[in-house]
This record gives structure tokens, C-alpha cells and sequence, in this order.
């Protein structure tokens, strides 16, 4: 048993424990969320760097060992502050958002293993089992009542159920599901009158609450409860659909496609009050083989899918509410393998946009091996002596203090031990 | 390519070249625990963290080469051993009642006086518990790496653990470098320890270690040491009701071959109690559905799913080995049985991605040891399969049966699901992860370790640049020294899982595992050799048991307390972790007794309280409460359960009705929505209810009361499944007369509709019954007056009238058909269907 199965009876039973965190409410709340709102972005597999904003390129074609073979040293680029690898689609996407973008480079992830590099990316911590997702807590401090108040469509969405991550299939299908009582999400004919439905549902409620206060097992009450709770919230699907674009994303490439058609569905349920964090993720960055081919073409598609992300939210009018962390496992070799693939590296890098976020910039930085170099904590310059290592911990500890959520005893209970860098997300 | 059929097994082989029962709840009884409970569960979590090890400690570090796991942070002291059960009275009542071999510690005020802590006492708490029975016994244990040191350790379950290692300690503490002990000196590496620095001289860790030496050069003398004592009784499981045995049975059926009792198996249990219970258990775990759900729970595990849809499995196997591969490419229907043509490639490709899971299912069924899962020198092919892997002279039964299995060997090692193609792919390997991440998987769903979770040091890149640091870099070395060796017996297989003979790397860790080498004889079968080592290994074994433990219930086994936990909460989660780990050792006993008979494993769970727990008893106290927060079931069916339990109830699942296509298993439907997964991407089922979980029940309720009412009316009361007591016209008034028995009727039904659906068994006068009627009387009402003002149609919505024969779709004779609704009381009874069916105990279990 966990600390967070005792969130559950703390907030059922009302025993007293002395735990430096709040019992999570059971009742769900339906008031719309008005932001600020954030996406975790997850491209999962361990992208490279190199291979986007943090370029290395050949020297020359005689290069030994070169960290890699598809671009020169010589033609890498500038968007604004922001240089990038001149591949794929990295010139359209830099040169539209190096304004709003922030870069940080030179991460010291601390692993090569995929479940630990995306929990440690993802939430500051890989050393405790299930710790919770940025988004997953920051759900929670602000709405986490809200029935879906995380949307996640996959990637490392650890909650320590504080929340209830709620997972989206066919976007279509949401249509449906905003009207449960009609027999199709076009047709007027109901399956029961508005009376009975309304008094179906009065009874369900009743039902539940009735269940969450018999003897029976702490268990069952708890869950009812939760039951209890998605029930109150179901209605607000209906609020997220009326914000859905008419026509979904229908795009050549299906893994933008799959990966735009998540972006509208999270910016329609920010827009919609409805969420206030949401995982975004894009697979296929795992490149131990065809690293060059395969790897361009998958950054591409992300950055498309980024692309497609901002204009929604752009669209919906949330420019200034919502933050944007894309991250991924870890970083890759600065080599290749036998394979023409490059394998896992513990040094990565992350982007971050949002309000008061000041883009244009890079933090951090590695060598020419692709190692991490130590900056300033103030001046998040690069130093040569001194100085730290930036990791996840610091990022996270910063990203709490931007979110307002430091003090929160969720993140207290959640702590990350990482220093607050406090000109990173000025 | 040839193959030979084993005569006494009838095996095949190919030549492919080198490639604790309770039925009656018992009431707490204070008197038998002469302290607060808040007392005997603080003395009882002292007495747990002494036996951490019971599953902690033995399943995963007894034989393992794990370095470190975390202990909780803060002041660690104070949780396992709170201030509060220091001040015990010292009186007879607080000697409790016996269990043989486990130490209590004493605390000052008790027996030693003003406070005195004897060495014993101090070794136990400050050191061991701190952390020497994580930072050292990792290594330090009979088969850990340090095996070969002075310092070898005893676990926890060995008695007299804690005095022995008292001893063992003192008598290593003598050995010194220029008169300083190496107790100080190894484990901060100021002399060269091969586990590196566990701690600095200015940790808490020295200093214990240092105050330890100055107990052992001038023992304290306290009145009396501290005796190895019994704990408090307690039983724990008193305060639970359990359910009856019929209620049990129901859950059983359900989760197991997804359909309700039969009237015989309940009556037989009625009348003959636990053991027809177990006889009946007997039956259904032979039925071919549950090793569906035994397949589909071991899925959850191994995810081999992933290939199941089209050629994605076949197209794995290699094409240059099993050129028949895909035959089912060249079939032609105008020369082949058209049927066979049809079903070829969804067979074959369901029969090569299953081969791991249908093994499981096969040893099961042939009730053989479950460690064979591990240790079959063979692989399983049906009609289908056969062909691709080039058994085309194996016989079958029936050649059209994906069902029908053969036992048959390639001329390469097999080693049950380690050596499948589908396994080894599912978690395939890379030229520099050298099978590392293999070795994780079998480490983790095999033996219960978490290899990960020893790992305390954060990897530092520029630190890995040195050589081979996966051997020498104490960073990298605290997870590869367990790793390494057995990625080394996987050797045999290929990145993709072709078998080759090739030479080991010789930077890497001999490969072996826990300390046993694996001889140079037989490294052309390591995986089989590997296997032979721990299939009759107690970690197996009561991996089995939590395997199982949470595809059954949907819980997780509990963990070790971890984090800043008040004294209470700590040592209500230690009580809960301790007695889980007994029933958890118990049952896995008995399934080790029975030659490791899974049904056997199956059966003890179902029986105990963790399947069967109903509720806690009145006035339980809160600690008590607390520390079975976790107790029981209460799991979110999954949506292949939910389906099944359609089926089971409702006589047929959600589907759409022109193709029968399941919508809450279908990717493209709800599958996604209500948390399933897809053995791929999505890999984690979601356990908790959401808005979005809480609208796809809702729309299944309605279209579920929408196709079903209306159409079970068309049948003879004696055949319906959901309103035999009533007519589709029946009505509290008809024509402006009362009708006087039709509540009696109603309520009959709607006592009816619990049990079926529910499990319920309610009176006729339960609250419940009279509350679901009310809601039937107000729609009813509501209904007269919509249809009496022109606003409601006397007509059903097309979608619910009663034309179509369900599941079939296919239409109705018209004379049977049910279209209109006079009086209101269909959409009446849908309202009550869509209630039930939206119901907390339908969507759970």
C-alpha cells in the first residue's frame, strides 16, 4: 500500500493522517477551468537533439565517428537565438516559433531506460514508482475535480491518483458520447424523454451516494465515490463538442493526423473549461536502425504536429493560457551504431512556450561529444567550472514555481528536490 | 528441413538449421488484545518491519544481486518504530500470545529500564532496519554478489536472522586497517568495496556504524536483553464479512468463464458448503473459457496481443527459416477448401502471435506444473500455425480447428515462452542493450523484481564515458550486475529472437544468475539452463501468486510503506503489506504442494478474503479500518469483463447490431474510452472512472435498455431474460382502472432485474425495490401526461421497438413485432433497465 491509496480513505473515512498533502476530494466539481492550461508534449522513444535545437553537425565528410552524417557543422541554422539542424521540417517550424520558444538544452536525463527517462522527464523524478506527471499535478491543484480534467491520449501519464487521467480513442466517437441520450450524435430521436432521463440520472445519483454510505468496504465506497463524481461530469462532454472543430484534422501523413486531431480535441476541452492538462504524444523516435531516415521523417512529423498544435490553440483564442513541454525519454548517441541507428544517451533537451515564458532563447548546452555542460543557476550561462547540472528536477522544481503550484501540498508531498532556477521560465 | 516426432510425448521436431479459508465472519474480540488496537498496530507494524522480509526482503533480495533500495525518506526511526509503542506498561497482558521465530523489539521503558537500549535492540532498529538490510544484504547474502566475502548475510525469513547477523557483523568488525574497522572503511570505499560508496563518513549511516563498534567494545548492559519474543495476536481478517459462498460463486463465474452459475452449482453449494465450492471451482477451471481469461490476464503481462491482427506475426518469424511463413498467400479457393482459405491468414497469424499465451493456457490445461510455462522443450502449433513453421506432416483432428494443439520441437533449445519468437519480439533486443532489457522483463514478470527499483543513483552521461562502464562505473554497475548475467543467457537469441551460437561478450558479466555461473557446456542452451534455476524458485512461484492476485481482483499487491507517513498510517500500511504477504505465502505453499497446480493457486485465492471480503464489521476502529483500506475488490470491470458480463446477464453483448461487431472492445468504438488497452501503445488499463468511462456507460445503458425491452416482451414470459413477471402493457392503470396487483408484479421484476443483474438478493420490501419502482411510477406518470397532451408518441423511437430478433438483427414475424407503447410502461421498464445497468455493482466487481 501507498501513500496514495491513503488519499483515498483519508478523504473517505476522514481519518486524520498526518501526511503533508491534501486528501483528494471525491466529489467532482463542474465548473469550468479558465486556465492557465497545460500540454505535455511526449515524443516517446528518445528523440535526438542533434538532431533539431541542439545541432552538431559533420565537420567534414572525412569526419571521423561524426555525431552526424546528414548535415554539416557549416549549414546549421538560425531562427532568431534559436539554432537548429538544417533538416526535415526544423526551418519552417523554428523560423514560425523561435519567438515563443524555449529551449533547453544540455539535460542530464540520468538514464537510458525508456520507463525511467519518461517518468523523469515527464514528472522530475524517475526513482519513485508511479510519481505523477507535471500535468497530472498540476490537474489536480487546480480542477482535479473536473471529470476530465486530465486528457491524456498515451505517453507517461502517471497520476499517483491524485486524478483520473481520462483517455481518448476515436475523436469522432467523442461526438457520440456528448449525447449519450440520442440514438446517434446527428439524430434527434432520443432513447428516453427528457423527463425520464433527467430522472434516470437523479435516481443513478442517488443510488451512489446511498452505496458510498453503506458499511461495506472501504473500497467500494471510495470507488462509488469516484463513480460518483465522472457521473456529475458527464455533461460536460457535451460543453467540449460544441468547441470541436466541424471537420477534423483529415491529413495525408495518419501520424500527424492522429497527432493533430489530439490537439483538437485538447484545446476544445481547455476552450471548453472542461480539462486543464492534457499529455499529447507522437511515437517512433526509438531509431536504433535507419537513424537518419527514419529519425528526420519522425521529427518532422512532430514538428507539423506542433505546428498544427499552436495554430489550434491560436484559432481558439488560448495563446496566453496555455503552456506547451515537449520532451522525450532521453537524448541519443553521438554516434552511430553497426546499424546506422544511434542508441540511448542520457543527455537531452526540451522546449517550453506559454504566458510569461519568455522564447527566443536557449538554456544550456553540451558539448561536442553531446555531454552536458554545467550553467550558472542565476545566469543560466554556460560555465566551466561550478556551477549545475541541469536536470528534469531543476526544470520541474522551475516549471511548479511558474505554475504557482510549488507550495501546493500535492507538489509537496510529490517533491522533486530540484533547485527553482528563476530566470528559466521568466 | 526436417523434423521427427518424439514417440513417447508425440512431439514434432523440425530441423531449421542454426537458427486460509473463512465461511463466517468473526467479530473482532478486544479482549484478546489487551492494548488499543492503535497500540497492537503500532507494535504489530514494529513487528513488520522486522519482517519485511516475509516479501520484501526474500522475493527481492534474498537471492538477487540488488544493491539498494530507497528507504523512506525523513527520519526513518521514527516511522518503523514510533515514540509511542516505546511506552508500553511493561504488564502481563503484554506478553502476547506465540508465533514461533520473529523478533519484537523491546523498547527501554518496557524491560530494560530508564530507557536503556540493548545492543541487540540498537543493531535491529539503527542499523539493519535503517539500512543494512537494503544497502548491504543486497549483495551481502548467500547468493548475492558478495556471496564470497566475509560478510554474508542472513535474511529475514532464516531464523534467528537478526542475533546471527548481530554476530556476523561483530566478528567482521574485527578486522581492521591501521586499527580502523573495515565496518567503516568498505562501505565508503576508503577501502576498495565492489559495491562502491554506500555512504560517506559524515552520514547517518557512519555514525550508527560507529556507535555499533563502540556497543561491541563495551556492551551495554541493560537488565536483560532483549528476548526474542511473539508478537500480539491478532487476527486480522476477524473484522471482515465475507461473502456467502453462492455470492462468491457468482463473482467466480463471472470473472473466470464470464458466465452466471448454473442452478445445480449453486444448490450444490448451498447444500454442501466449501468443498462442493471447491469442486465446482474444479469444473469451471476446466471449462475452455476461462483459458481465454487465463490468456487474456497473462496478456496483460506479456502483451504479445500486439501482434494479432493481420500478418503482423507471421511477418516476424524469419522467412529464410519458415519460408511457409504466410502459405496462406498462396491458397487459392477455387483449388482449396474455401472455408479453410477464408479462416487461414486470421487463424494462422492469431495462432503464431498466441504461442506464448496458448502455452500457458496448454499447461494449464494438461495440468502440469506452471513452472513448465518456462521449461517446455517444446512449442504448441494448431492446423494453421503448423504450416508456417513447416510442420505440414503433424496431424490434426480437425484441420479447420485453430483450437487444436500439438506439441512439437524445432532442432533448436527451447525454453518455453523465452524462446518464443513472439515473446523475444515483444521485447527485443539491440546490439548494445545486449538483452539487458530482456533480462529485465524476466526478472520483473517472472520472479516479482524490479531490478529498476534497486537502482538509487542517478546515471551521470559524462561519468559513462570511462571504460566498460557497465562493469566499472558503480552507477551503472548497481543494475548490471544483476542484469548482465542474465542477459547473458539469452545469448543463443537474436535481436529478433533467432536462435545463433555466438560468441559472449567478454566485457560484459559472466552469464549466469545469482552468482551461478552458467557452464561453458551450456552455452549453446543458455535460456533452457536459465530456466532449470529458478523454476522451482519460491520467487516464481509467488510471482504466480500476485500475477494472478491482480488479474483476478484488479489489485495491486501492496507495497512497502514508503514516504513521510504519520506513525498510524505507517504502521496500518506495514500491517496490511505483512498479513498480505502471509495469505500471498500460504497460498503459494499450497500451490507448491500441489505440483505447482495453477487452479490450485486459483482456487485458495478465490477462497480468501482478499476475492470474497464483503465489508468490514461495525465499529471497527479507524486504525483497523485504515490498515484495510485495500482489503477486497472493487475493480472497475475492464471491457472485455463488461462485455462478458453482457453476454452473462443480457444473454448478448453491446454490439452493432448489422455486424456484430463489439463496441466496447472495438478499437474503434470504445475500447480506448473505457480504458482498455491495445498490447501496444496504450499498455495499461485505466482502473478508475472518468467523465468520459462515466458516458460510455451511459450511452451502453441506454442503447442496452433501447434494443432489449421492447424485444424481450416479444417472447413467452417463460423465455424472457429481463421481465417475466410482467407484460409490455401492464400498468398501474389501464383504461382508468387500477390495476391492484400489478406493484406486487412490478416489484417482483425489479427484485428480479437485482439479482440477475446486480447479484443482489433483496426483499421485496428493501428500500431499493420500492426506490427502482418509484422511478418506474414517475416516468410511468410522466408518461401519461406527455402522451395524454400529444408531447410523447405512443409510439416506440424506431431504434427500440421490438422488430428484430437480438442478437441476429434479424427481423421479427410481424405478428410478434412491438412496436407501439399505449401505456408507457416499456418506456417505463427501459427507464428502470437503463438504472440498473448504469448501476455502481454492474460497472464493478
Amino acid at each position: 500500500m501507498d501513500r496514495r491509496h491513503f488519499l483515498k480513505l483519508s478523504a473517505l473515512t476522514g481519518v486524520g493522517l498526518s501526511l503533508p498533502m491534501l486528501p483528494r476530494p471525491l466529489m467532482a466539481s463542474t465548473e469550468p477551468f479558465a486556465g492557465p492550461y497545460v500540454i505535455m508534449v511526449n515524443a516517446t522513444g528518445g528523440w535526438d537533439p542533434t538532431s533539431f535545437c541542439d545541432p552538431k553537425g559533420m565537420q567534414s565528410e572525412t569526419e571521423i565517428n561524426p555525431v552526424n552524417t546528414n548535415y554539416f557543422s557549416g549549414d546549421i541554422a538560425m531562427a532568431g537565438n534559436i539554432p537548429y539542424a538544417p533538416i526535415g521540417y526544423n526551418e519552417t517550424f523554428f523560423n514560425k516559433y523561435h519567438q515563443r520558444l524555449l529551449i533547453m538544452n544540455g539535460i542530464d536525463v540520468g538514464t537510458s531506460n525508456h520507463d525511467t527517462g519518461r517518468q523523469t522527464v515527464f514528472s522530475g523524478r524517475g526513482d519513485r514508482t508511479a510519481f505523477p506527471s507535471l500535468a497530472a499535478l498540476y490537474s489536480a491543484t487546480q480542477a482535479g475535480t473536473l471529470p476530465m480534467s486530465y486528457l491524456s491520449f498515451g505517453g507517461y501519464d502517471a497520476s499517483a491518483e491524485l486524478v483520473s487521467p481520462a483517455r481518448v480513442g476515436d475523436v469522432g466517437d467523442l461526438r457520440l458520447l456528448a449525447k449519450p441520450n440520442h440514438t446517434s450524435a446527428t439524430s434527434s430521436d432520443t432513447y428516453h424523454s427528457d423527463y425520464a432521463y433527467g430522472r434516470i440520472r437523479q435516481a443513478v445519483l442517488a443510488r451512489l451516494q446511498r452505496v458510498q454510505s453503506r458499511q461495506g468496504l472501504s473500497q467500494h465506497r471510495t470507488q462509488s465515490a469516484f463513480l460518483h463524481g465522472a457521473r456529475l461530469g458527464e455533461g460536460i462532454l457535451q460543453e467540449l463538442n460544441t468547441h470541436l472543430p466541424e471537420d477534423l484534422a483529415d491529413l495525408d501523413d495518419n501520424s500527424v493526423q492522429q497527432f493533430a486531431r489530439q490537439a483538437q480535441v485538447i484545446v476544445a476541452a481547455f476552450k471548453s473549461g472542461a480539462a486543464v492538462s492534457a499529455n499529447a504524444v507522437m511515437g517512433g523516435f526509438d531509431t536504433h536502425g535507419n537513424h537518419n531516415n527514419s529519425h528526420t521523417l519522425q521529427l518532422s512529423r512532430l514538428f507539423q504536429g506542433l505546428d498544427y498544435l499552436y495554430e489550434e490553440i491560436d484559432r481558439q483564442g488560448l495563446s496566453d493560457l496555455v503552456y506547451v513541454v515537449v520532451g522525450s525519454d532521453f537524448g541519443r548517441t553521438p554516434y552511430y551504431n553497426p546499424n546506422n541507428g544511434k542508441d540511448h544517451w542520457g543527455t537531452s533537451s526540451m522546449m517550453a512556450s506559454g504566458p510569461g515564458i519568455t522564447g527566443n532563447r536557449v538554456v544550456g548546452a553540451s558539448d561536442a561529444g553531446f555531454n552536458h555542460l554545467n550553467i550558472d543557476p542565476t545566469t543560466l550561462g554556460v560555465v566551466s567550472t561550478g556551477g549545475l547540472v541541469l536536470e528534469p528536477k531543476h526544470i520541474h522544481a522551475s516549471l511548479r514555481a511558474k505554475l504557482g503550484i510549488a507550495t501546493h501540498a500535492h507538489s509537496q508531498a510529490f517533491e522533486v528536490f530540484g533547485q527553482v532556477l528563476p530566470g528559466l521560465f521568466a | 528441413m526436417t523434423f521427427s516426432q518424439k514417440k513417447k510425448t508425440g512431439i514434432l521436431s523440425i530441423g531449421v538449421g542454426l537458427a486460509t479459508t473463512r465461511t463466517k465472519s468473526v467479530r473482532f474480540n478486544p479482549r484478546r488484545v489487551p492494548k488499543s488496537v492503535n497500540q497492537v498496530l503500532q507494535d504489530l507494524a514494529a513487528e513488520a518491519s522486522m519482517r519485511v522480509s516475509v516479501t520484501f526482503l526474500v522475493a527481492l533480495f534474498l537471492v538477487s544481486c540488488a544493491t539498494y533500495v530507497e528507504a523512506p525518506p525523513g527520519d526513518q526511526q521514527d516511522q518503523l518504530f514510533p515514540s509511542s509503542i516505546h511506552k508500553g506498561n511493561g504488564s502481563p497482558e503484554d506478553i502476547f500470545q506465540t508465533e514461533v521465530g520473529v523478533y519484537v523489539p523491546t523498547f527501554g521503558d518496557d524491560l530494560g529500564g530508564n530507557g536503556c537500549v540493548s545492543d541487540l535492540d540498537y543493531f535491529a532498529q539503527d542499523v539493519w532496519q535503517a539500512f543494512m538490510s537494503t544497502q548491504c544484504f543486497a549483495c551481502h547474502n548467500a547468493s548475492g554478489l558478495a556471496s564470497g566475502t566475509d560478510l554474508v548475510l542472513k535474511g529475514a525469513s532464516e531464523s534467528d536472522y537478526l542475533q546471527d547477523n548481530f554476530n556476523i557483523v561483530k566478528n567482521i568488525s574485527t578486522q581492521t586497517v591501521d586499527d580502523v574497522s573495515i565496518l567503516l572503511l568498505k562501505p565508503t570505499n576508503q577501502l576498495n568495496h565492489g559495491g562502491g560508496e554506500r555512504f560517506g563518513v559524515a552520514s547517518s549511516e557512519y555514525g550508527a556504524l560507529q556507535e555499533l563498534l563502540g556497543r561491541f567494545a563495551q556492551p551495554t548492559d541493560c537488565i536483560s536483553d532483549p528476548p526474542i519474543v511473539d508478537p500480539p495476536f491478532l487476527d486480522y481478517f476477524a473484522v471482515l464479512e465475507q461473502s456467502e459462498l453462492t455470492a462468491a460463486l457468482r463473482k467466480a463465474t463471472l470473472n473466470l468463464v464470464g458466465r452466471l452459475p448454473e442452478a445445480q452449482e449453486v444448490a450444490s453449494v448451498e447444500n454442501a458448503g466449501e468443498d462442493a465450492f471447491r469442486a465446482v471451482l474444479e469444473n469451471i477451471l476446466s471449462e475452455e473459457a476461462f483459458f481465454d481469461r487465463l490468456k487474456e490476464l497473462y496478456n496483460d503481462i506479456f502483451l504479445t496481443d500486439r501482434y494479432i491482427s493481420g500478418n503482423q506475426a507471421a511477418n516476424l518469424l524469419n522467412a529464410e527459416l519458415f519460408p511457409n511463413r504466410m502459405f496462406y498467400n498462396d491458397l487459392d479457393p477455387t483449388v482449396d477448401d474455401p472455408a479453410w482459405v477464408e479462416a487461414a491468414q486470421d487463424y494462422t497469424n492469431k495462432s503464431i502471435a498466441r504461442e506464448p499465451l496458448d502455452l500457458i493456457a496448454h499447461v494449464v490445461r494438461e495440468g502440469r506444473p506452471f513452472h513448465e510455462i518456462l521449461t517446455a522443450d517444446y512449442m504448441l502449433v494448431n492446423p494453421f500455425s503448423a504450416i508456417s513453421y513447416g510442420f505440414d506432416e503433424v496431424s490434426f483432428v480437425d484441420q479447420l480447428d485453430p483450437t487444436e494443439f500439438k506439441e512439437v520441437q524445432l532442432d533448436t533449445p527451447h525454453a518455453g515462452l523465452l524462446s518464443s519468437v513472439m515473446f523475444l519480439r515483444r521485447f527485443p533486443s539491440t546490439n548494445t542493450n545486449r538483452n539487458r532489457h530482456r533480462a529485465y522483463v524476466f526478472y520483473k514478470k517472472f520472479l516479482g523484481i524490479d531490478v529498476l527499483e534497486f537502482d538509487d543513483q542517478d546515471v551521470d552521461p559524462s561519468a559513462i564515458s570511462g571504460f566498460n562502464p557497465t562493469m566499472f562505473n558503480a552507477g551503472c554497475a548497481s543494475c548490471h550486475d544483476i542484469l548482465d548475467p542474465v542477459a547473458g543467457t539469452f545469448q543463443n537469441r537474436s535481436n529478433s529472437g533467432r536462435y545463433r551460437l555466438t560468441d559472449w561478450y567478454v566485457g560484459m558479466q559472466h552469464p549466469g544468475i545469482d552468482g551461478t555461473l552458467l557452464p561453458m557446456e551450456e552455452t549453446h542452451r543458455a535460456l533452457p539452463w536459465l530456466v532449470e534455476q529458478v523454476a522451482t524458485d519460491e520467487r516464481f512461484a509467488l510471482q504466480a501468486v500476485r500475477t494472478l492476485y491482480q488479474g483476478l481482483t484488479g489489485q495491486e499487491p501492496l507495497r512497502v510503506p514508503e514516504g513521510n507517513l504519520s506513525p498510524d498510517a505507517f504502521a496500518a500500511q506495514m500491517l496490511a503489506f505483512n498479513e498480505e504477504a502471509k495469505v500471498f505465502q500460504g497460498i503459494k505453499d499450497s500451490f507448491v504442494a500441489d505440483n505447482y497446480n495453477l487452479k490450485t493457486l486459483i482456487k485458495e485465492l478465490i477462497l480468501s478474503p482478499y476475492f470474497r471480503a464483503l465489508a468490514l464489521e461495525d465499529e471497527v476502529e479507524s486504525e483497523l479500518e485504515l490498515a484495510h483500506a485495500q482489503t477486497g475488490s472493487a475493480r472497475l470491470l475492464t471491457p472485455e469483463m463488461l462485455h462478458r458480463k453482457m453476454e452473462a446477464t443480457l444473454n448478448f453483448p453491446w454490439v452493432h447490431f448489422n455486424n456484430q461487431r463489439s463496441k466496447i472492445l472495438s478499437r474503434g468504438d470504445f475500447l480506448y474510452f473505457y480504458g482498455g488497452i491495445n498490447s501496444n501503445t496504450i499498455t495499461k488499463r485505466m482502473t478508475e472512472p472518468n467523465g468520459i468511462i462515466a458516458s460510455v456507460s451511459t450511452r451502453m445503458a441506454n442503447e442496452m435498455a433501447c434494443s432489449l425491452t421492447a424485444f424481450d416482451f416479444t417472447r413467452d414470459a417463460s423465455e424472457r431474460m429481463l421481465f417475466p413477471y410482467v407484460e409490455h402493457d401492464d400498468a398501474p392503470v389501464v383504461d382508468n382502472i387500477a390495476d391492484p396487483l400489478f406493484s406486487a408484479a412490478a416489484k417482483t421484476n425489479i427484485r428480479y432485474l437485482f439479482k440477475r443483474l446486480l447479484g443482489e438478493d433483496l426483499a421485496l420490501s428493501d428500500p431499493e425495490v420500492e426506490s427502482t419502482y418509484q422511478l418506474f411510477n414517475d416516468v410511468w406518470l410522466d408518461g401519461q401526461q406527455g402522451m395524454a397532451n400529444d408531447t410523447y408518441s405512443e409510439n416506440l423511437t424506431y431504434a427500440c421497438r421490438g422488430r428484430w430478433d437480438r442478437p441476429s438483427n434479424d427481423l421479427l414475424p410481424e405478428e410478434l413485432r412491438i412496436s407501439g407503447d399505449e401505456t408507457y410502461s416499456i418506456r417505463s421498464w427501459m427507464a428502470v433497465l437503463t438504472y440498473l445497468l448504469s448501476d455502481y455493482f454492474y460497472l464493478y466487481e
